[in-house]
């Protein structure tokens, strides 16, 4: 008995189909010499110079911006303006000067550090003279800055990440389930997590704040204290950050494949003053993942992934209050993802991934955003791919 | 002879002869019609390019001589695809599904074998074709696809599976 395989061979080579006679007239073209037709334009190389040129532009700039100091004192990474003060700058003066205190401040948080800080029962001094008192140690009174040809002031910075100089100790990773939204290719929306855990090392409190008791139930008995520091109340309010991006995934051998593309990211907080109220950051990024994926599952229509890499964070742009201010620096983020593609055609596919990326510290990092509260996070992003060399 | 002077009707009569079979031996190896279709014209002109170097062996060594030129020509896509994600799909495949006998398989239309041999990944397809229907050994498919002979046998065992389960499939009437 014939076993199966046999069988297929004879009807394969019994098999015939017969051609049509423009094939035949498309062979004698070619035997005159008659140019080849092109081949089918193939994605492969044409999509991959977007991730290469993108790779390009990152190499280029990197080295730019991790020497880039911010030199004009507006933001920068060296923090010449001192926000960490665990005590109101007003009474703990750690000098033998005079400090002024508003009658009722007396019933505020005493100060444990000062011994030689005398207090004087004296009128509340102006907003200039405690200006230029508290320069060094507070964000600075917030004067409305209506003339554009000054030099942006620090009024209009956004509060700062703390000077690591400080010994701040933050908890270096974090894991706070949050939310991006990836559009590849203007497609799919990620979902929302909420938020879960809290985020217990980085206190608002201990760098903006006077005291807890002033930054978050302000003494209505003493509204000229209030009237005078324009000051940062609690914590600021981080809108979930919003990614759009296009990826494509080139193969490299086998199972293996380089997922990269370009990302652009917008953070946006809300800092809320005793005086101004609240105050809106905006944060451009652009950025350009680099991740190895290992397909564990492959059918014809369902991928399955994991993979690791880096992402390069540049900020393109950044306004405090509708003022443009100083942008942050370069962002470089650990990559972990894993996730499931729907092979909707021979070369596109919809992808579904959750992935946990950490931001490497970074002295570069000036503005205080989602990410910078948030080292550690967590995401889940969709959108469609381009597969390249299938 | 006549063809290695660029004798233009000896070249039409090679076409006669050779262009349906070369065609469904293409079809066979590479996925896409038209793929094919250019693959089957690209051998024959350079068949008869190196047509010089023929050494006439027997009755039916030309064609074997040209079809070879066709295999190496699309083994060459193939390799050039490599990329493309190797299906785990037997992982889950039942191991045990029975030899198909020679009555069930008789009756099997040809282009359905045709289609299921398509569906094959690449490294299966063509270790499939070059093993049970061009009659390689695994040894010569090594060499021509640039792979292990343990790797030319295990592709070629995740094909029989593949296609004994498009068998079963079809005679279960799930693949009419």
């Amino acid at each position: 008995m014939k076993k199966w395989e046999d069988i297929f061979k004879d009807k394969m080579e019994g098999f015939e189909e017969p051609l049509p006679e423009s094939v035949f007239t498309e062979f004698q073209a070619r035997l005159n010499g008659a140019a080849v037709p092109p081949a089918p334009k193939r994605l492969r190389w044409g999509w991959a110079l977007i991730p290469a040129v993108a790779a390009g532009l990152a190499v280029f700039l990197l080295p730019r911006h991790l020497q880039t100091p911010v030199t004009d004192g507006e933001v920068t990474g060296t923090h010449s303006v001192e926000v960490v003060n665990t005590e109101p700058d007003f009474i703990a003066e750690a000098t033998t000067a005079e400090v002024v205190v508003p009658p009722a401040r007396k019933s505020a948080k005493p100060v444990a550090v000062a011994t030689e800080v005398t207090l004087v029962a004296e009128p509340v001094e102006t907003s200039a003279e405690l200006e230029e008192e508290s320069h060094d140690d507070t964000l600075p009174v917030v004067n409305d800055v209506t003339d554009e040809k000054e030099a942006p002031t620090i009024d209009n910075v956004s509060p700062l990440v703390p000077d690591k100089a400080k010994g701040r100790t933050t908890r270096i990773v974090d894991i706070v389930p949050a939310a991006g939204i990836i559009g590849g290719g203007g497609l799919v929306a990620a979902l929302a997590a909420p938020y879960l855990s809290r985020h217990e090392g980085f206190d608002n409190n201990k760098f903006s704040d006077p005291g807890p008791d002033m930054a978050t139930e302000p003494n209505p008995q003493i509204p000229e204290y209030n009237q005078v520091k324009d000051e940062l109340i609690g914590r600021p309010h981080h809108n979930l950050p919003l990614k759009v991006g296009i990826s494509t995934r080139i193969p490299v051998s086998g199972r293996f494949g380089l997922t990269t593309g370009i990302e652009y990211s917008m953070y946006s907080s809300t800092f809320t003053y005793t005086i101004s109220g609240d105050k809106k950051q905006i944060a451009h990024y652009v950025g350009i993942p680099v991740r190895l994926d290992w397909t564990f599952i492959s059918t014809g229509w369902l991928d399955a992934y994991v993979g690791a890499g880096v992402l390069g964070d540049l900020c393109v742009g950044a306004t405090f209050a509708g003022n443009k201010i100083k942008r942050d620096g370069l962002a470089v983020s650990l990559l972990g993802a894993g996730g499931v593609q729907f092979n909707v055609a021979r070369n596109v596919g919809l992808y579904l991934e959750p992935e946990l990326s950490w931001t490497i510290p970074s002295d570069a990092q000036v503005l205080r955003t989602y990410r910078s509260d948030h080292k550690g996070m967590f995401s889940v992003s969709g959108g469609l791919r381009i597969n390249l060399g299938k | 002879m006549y063809c290695s002077r660029g004798d233009r009707m000896a070249e039409n009569e090679l076409y006669r002869r050779y262009a349906v079979r070369l065609n469904m031996l293409c079809k066979r190896y590479v996925v896409d019609d038209d793929e094919a279709k250019d693959l089957m014209l690209e051998t024959l002109i350079k068949a008869l390019e190196k047509i010089g170097t023929y050494e006439y062996r027997g009755n039916g060594s030309l064609y074997s001589w040209i079809s070879r030129i066709a295999i190496n020509n699309a083994l060459n896509r193939i390799r050039r695809n490599r990329g493309r994600i190797v299906s785990l799909e037997d992982l889950w495949m039942n191991d045990n599904i029975p030899e198909p006998i020679e009555d069930e398989v008789a009756n099997i239309p040809e282009e359905k074998i045709l289609e299921w041999i398509s569906r094959l990944p690449d490294l299966r397809r063509g270790v499939f074709n070059l093993y049970c229907i061009d009659g390689y050994s695994h040894q010569e498919i090594s060499q021509m696809l640039g792979i292990s002979v343990t790797g030319s046998t295990s592709a070629l065992a995740k094909a029989r599976k593949q296609l004994k389960k498009e068998i079963r499939r079809y005679l279960n009437g799930q693949d009419k």
